[in-house]
């Protein structure tokens, strides 16, 4: 109370701060959305235009040449429900296994549980590298199977850690306590009172989890084989064949110029359409995501 | 504490043991890379892995392959990709999931080494014999040059050799005195137009382009001319030492053109067999001391050392462009081309020693190299699947390889000499809807394919603009070019030497590079800043040990020749 009367002391009132308030978030926000805005419209654009500085507010040299490439491919539709599956099994099977590793590590009387903590922890320090993975998902016949995707990264350490605090810290030892003794058993406890009361945590891994897995196409490249690509796989496909190095340009009559052309806008055009299925779902989680992620990183 | 330590060394043990355990397993027996023939011929199917253009839609459908295999029995279950192949074999490498061959893979001579050493890829030489591979035998015995550049230094070979030899011997030029089309990779051009509303001559000396430059920008030539924005006048934009859009043409006027190549950049061998670095002489320093004055003047893009060649294009087809390079006027300039012309390698600043000079010299055409087609230990029968690959020597197969079959990229036979006719840009278009360049794209296959000049003037014409690329070659800027000596691209380099190459190469370039641009742009170097220039690239980038390895081995592939 006393604060907001020192304030109005000073001289500055609601409407002039709100006023204020709103202008600088106007600002931030032309900021954080005109390179969105700008990808949009180059998208559409004649990339050299484009290159040359010609686009600013409106599409220069219309042309829809990059759509029109990227749903030609056969595959676009395939890859879409490909990328879909992969994120939701992905995003429950990193979900279910962050929880059911890093409740128990939560626990204060867990027998070994700082050596486990290292040993995790570890993971985040060194790792095999590519060969080394590899070899192990091959000797374990994972290699052209969809789980290949999954199981290797299945636990993702930091957020791991994060979720750990945030059961350590944030839901109340009483709370437990009392559930135990109204006779729940320890699962009981788990899966009525921890989960419901993590809800805002849980929201952050399943975005972090989808993301992730949305975006990934390098663990597709190596352990697909070229079957069931996800849509960032595929993208880049379309991406790649539409490049014709400079090199080969010297023997090709059909012209570099043109080809790069088509290359530079599908640059655009791809980033379009593999983010746009996340900025559609990404409004919808985001209202716990603040909350949640704060919750389990400032107490840790 | 202590406890804790004793805890992370265990765990740290453990992951270390984890990670050597698949090391042992790898131990594939080779018993057959002894330097004699495997005469088992039990193998018909075979499965080989390698790089496809990016257009193609793979091999198992194309009429050309399937025939070869059809008439020695075999066949071959592909599996080609256009991306990340590097990554894809690496690991099949190191899993020891190898297929019979690698094709198009595009092996480094190191990694031929390295992988013929331990046994993974077959050592051919024993297979080169008239009774297995005719053709490539015959081939052989007519260039033993080809068969120098292949041969690893201990004496094996690990596979077949590929190149392409575009050269002007395909407009005519007699065989020794053709040059590749890769000798000027940089054909500098300038708006004649602009030129001429100005009263100015094409020039050909640097003082009379400063002058056009500057009469550009002043004259804000793009608004005025085009009726583009005020302003967006570039006098001249180029590439840093980029390969056919860089800036290094204009360097003639110093006596050298320190062209980015496969050997090593700034190498330059010397009309007496010396071996120097272009970066580290006086005419060098004199050069980037000149240049520094345009670039601060205003007349040098500013984007030049940053630039990508789409962004280059992009300039030049809106028309804001008075000088730049390119392999072609027409595919930089677009609508504009029209008002170019070239641009002549330029003489050097008057008042100077420089002021006669005018000097291109020249780079080495595109390598031998033996990297396309290997033969791994798994192959059972390698007589078998050579004696397809041996089809793949003769004029006719490999045109067909490298383009696409008779009857769809060749068109007919010419009367009288019998050689093929490729299709036109206007036919393609008009019975494929696709320029003739995505044609070839999608019929090509990735291997080795060996192109000899001469089958451009005895099997078939290369494509017009190929032609038209090498004439201007021939004709407007050969003459520039006064010592034609060059360093041999095929020069064969021992282990060790591949070694010191390997470790000081990029190093070295990227240094040089770097304080190349950074002198253009900040102006030339005081002399401390030279002397320290040359120390750190002698005793941190291997300068010397550099050169003495590219002395060595041009010595020793003279003495062969």
């Amino acid at each position: 109370m006393a604060s907001t009367a020192k304030k109005k002391a000073s001289g500055m009132s609601d409407k002039t701060s709100d006023i204020i308030l709103v202008a600088i978030c106007v600002v931030v926000l032309l900021i954080v959305a005109y390179p969105l805005y700008y990808v949009l419209i180059a998208s559409f654009s004649d990339p050299y235009q484009v290159y040359a500085g010609k686009t600013f507010l409106l599409p220069s040299g219309f042309t829809l040449d990059g759509y029109k490439a990227v749903f030609a491919e056969k595959s676009i539709v395939s890859a879409f429900f490909n990328s879909v599956k992969y994120t939701v099994i992905g995003t429950v099977f990193s979900v279910v296994m962050l929880y059911i590793t890093a409740y128990p590590l939560a626990q204060k009387g867990l027998p070994g549980r700082k050596f486990l903590s290292i040993f995790f922890l570890f993971t985040m320090y060194f790792g095999g590298g590519l060969v080394p993975t590899y070899l192990v998902v091959k000797q374990t016949g994972l290699v052209g199977s969809m789980w290949a995707l999954f199981l290797p990264g299945g636990v993702g350490v930091g957020n791991m850690i994060i979720v750990r605090n945030y059961f350590q810290n944030s839901i109340p030892r009483d709370l437990l306590e009392a559930s135990s003794i109204d006779g729940c058993s320890k699962l009981r406890t788990f899966l009525s009172v921890v989960i419901p009361l993590s809800m805002p945590i849980l929201a952050v891994m399943v975005v972090f989890s989808m993301v992730a897995y949305w975006n990934d196409w390098f663990t597709a490249l190596i352990y697909l084989g070229g079957k069931g690509s996800p849509l960032p796989l595929v993208m880049r496909n379309i991406l790649i064949k539409s490049s014709a190095s400079a090199s080969q340009a010297a023997t090709i009559s059909g012209g570099y110029a043109e080809l790069n052309k088509l290359t530079e806008l599908l640059k655009f055009c791809s980033m379009i359409v593999a983010a746009l299925p996340m900025l559609i779902i990404y409004p919808f989680v985001q209202k716990h995501f603040e909350k949640g992620f704060m919750a389990g990183a400032v107490k840790g | 504490m202590k406890k804790n330590l004793k805890r992370v060394c265990a765990a740290a043990l453990a992951g270390a043991m984890v990670l050597l355990l698949p090391g042992c397993s790898g131990g594939l027996a080779n018993d057959v890379n002894d330097g004699t023939v495997n005469e088992n011929t039990e193998q018909t199917d075979f499965y080989i892995m390698g790089g496809q253009s990016a257009l193609s839609a793979g091999y198992d459908e194309m009429e050309v392959l399937n025939a070869l295999q059809e008439n020695v029995g075999i066949h071959i279950d592909w599996e080609t990709m256009s991306d990340s192949l590097a990554e894809q074999v690496n690991i099949r490498i190191t899993g020891g999931q190898l297929p019979d061959a690698f094709q198009g893979v595009g092996f480094s001579n190191y990694d031929l080494a390295r992988y013929g050493d331990d046994g993974t890829f077959l050592d051919l030489s024993p297979y080169l014999t008239p009774d297995i591979m005719p053709n490539l035998c015959a081939v052989l015995e007519e260039h033993p040059e080809i068969r120098a550049a292949v041969t690893m230094e201990d004496g094996g070979i690990y596979g077949l050799p590929s190149g392409e030899q575009m050269t002007t011997a395909g407009i005519g030029v007699d065989m020794e005195d053709a040059f590749s089309i890769y000798s000027v990779p940089q054909y500098s051009m300038i708006n004649k137009a602009w030129l001429d509303d100005l009263g100015l001559p094409v020039p050909t000396s640097l003082d009379e382009l400063h002058d056009a430059l500057k009469a550009f920008k002043e004259n804000d030539m793009s608004s005025k001319y085009y009726g583009n924005a005020a302003g967006s006048t570039i006098p001249m934009t180029t590439g840093f030492d980029e390969w056919c859009w860089g800036q290094n043409i204009f360097y003639s006027g110093f006596g050298f053109t320190n062209w980015p190549n496969d050997v090593c950049n700034d190498l330059h061998l010397k009309e007496d067999g010396t071996v120097e670095f272009v970066c580290v002489t006086d005419a060098y320093r004199d050069c980037l001391t000149y240049f520094h004055d345009w670039y601060a003047e205003g007349l040098m893009d500013v984007e030049m050392f940053s630039q990508s060649d789409s962004q280059l294009i992009a300039k030049c087809q809106q028309g804001y462009v008075g000088v730049s390079t390119w392999w072609y006027i027409e595919e930089l300039m677009g609508e504009y081309a029209k008002d170019y012309v070239f641009l002549p390698p330029l003489t050097g600043p008057k008042g100077t020693e420089y002021e006669d000079v005018c000097n291109v010299t020249i780079r080495p055409g595109s390598p031998i190299s033996s990297g396309q087609l290997c033969i791994t230990n798994k192959c059972k029968s390698p007589v078998n699947l050579l004696k397809f690959y041996d089809q793949w020597y003769d004029g006719e197969t490999v045109m067909q390889l490298q383009y696409g079959p008779k009857g769809v990229f060749f068109t007919g036979q010419e009367e009288g000499t019998g050689m093929w006719l490729s299709i036109t840009e206007e036919e393609s278009q008009a019975k494929f809807g696709k320029s003739s360049g995505e044609l070839k794209n999608l019929y090509e296959v990735w291997g080795p394919k060996l192109i000899l000049a001469e089958y451009y003037n005895s099997v078939f014409y290369m494509e017009d603009r190929a032609i038209e690329r090498l004439t201007d070659l021939d004709t407007f800027w050969m003459p520039y070019v006064k010592d034609t000596t060059f360093y041999p691209v095929d020069c064969v380099f021992t282990g060790m030497e591949m070694e010191t190459i390997d470790w000081h190469k990029t190093d070295f370039e990227t240094t040089v590079k770097e304080q190349e641009g950074l002198w253009i742009k900040e102006g030339g170097p005081t002399d401390e800043e030279w002397e320290a220039y040359k120390e750190r690239l002698s005793e941190k980038c291997g300068m010397d040990d550099l050169l003495e390895v590219y002395q060595d081995a041009y010595e020793r592939y003279s003495a062969a020749e």
